[in-house]
């Protein structure tokens, strides 16, 4: 990791803010953050889709047994 | 309702932290805009803020439940642990921030869990909005003295959150 990364601190009771380099540790932490929220989000792309792929589906058979579109979304 | 403090980005903060907090007020609440360097992660790459209070290093004792609701995508029932202050990443549109409310109602209780709520709003590559509301708990009775607002990727400087007291 190239980027220098840093946080930054505001005291509440004086008012002071500073922005400090992360420590090794901090920067593990952050490399696992980041690594948890690319799975994080793959995972939730992939839920909607088959969401919506099983909702199409649904939809088609309703279809397919004469339901109008009117009726189909008085389901929902 | 006081501000209390306001931190500011700037390239590579990936967190931001308010310490020493007052105990003198009933509720807390956070209002804030931020844009991060994250820029892969595929169409949407908002990132939610992880929120991590009194110096702890995990979020073993922080839960989550959220409602998110974006493009043609209705409301959806998330029960994962993930936090949700949306802040933008590079490839969505330029310029624009991810806004987020966080709030606190008994922060400063020594004898109970913490409940908190939020609202936050993000947009993808495609310019579709993201909402989600969460609700969530501290569980711990600490009085809440530091919250970490921790985003992971460098949050450009017109990104701010601002820290507000509130007399109940």
């Amino acid at each position: 990791m190239s980027e220098i990364l840093t946080k930054v601190i505001v005291d509440c009771s004086t008012g002071e803010t500073s922005t400090i380099p992360l420590n090794e540790e901090e920067i593990a932490q952050v490399e696992n953050d980041r690594a948890a929220y690319q799975e994080r989000l793959a995972q939730e792309e992939a839920d909607l889709a088959a969401k919506n792929e099983a909702k199409a589906s649904a939809e088609a058979k309703l279809t397919a047994l004469g339901l109008t579109p009117e009726e189909i979304a008085a389901l929902r | 309702m006081e501000l209390i403090a306001t931190a500011n980005g700037n390239s590579g903060s990936t967190n931001i932290q308010f310490t020493n907090i007052p105990q003198t007020y009933q509720f807390l609440k956070v209002v804030g805009q931020g844009r991060t360097a994250v820029g892969s992660g595929g169409s949407n790459p908002w990132i939610g803020a992880t929120i991590y209070f009194n110096g702890e290093t995990n979020t073993s004792n922080v839960i989550w439940r959220r409602m998110i609701s974006y493009n043609t995508n209705n409301w959806i029932d998330d029960t994962s642990t993930g936090p949700d202050l949306q802040a933008n990443g590079t490839n969505t549109e330029a310029g624009f921030h991810g806004i987020a409310t966080w709030w606190c109602t008994n922060y400063s209780d020594a004898s109970k869990y913490k409940s908190f709520g939020a609202y936050a709003s993000g947009t993808n590559t495609g310019g579709s909005f993201l909402n989600a509301t969460n609700c969530g708990q501290y569980r711990s009775n600490a009085p809440i003295t530091s919250i970490r607002f921790d985003f992971s990727y460098g949050l450009d400087p017109a990104s701010v959150y601002s820290l507000y007291g509130i007399a109940g």
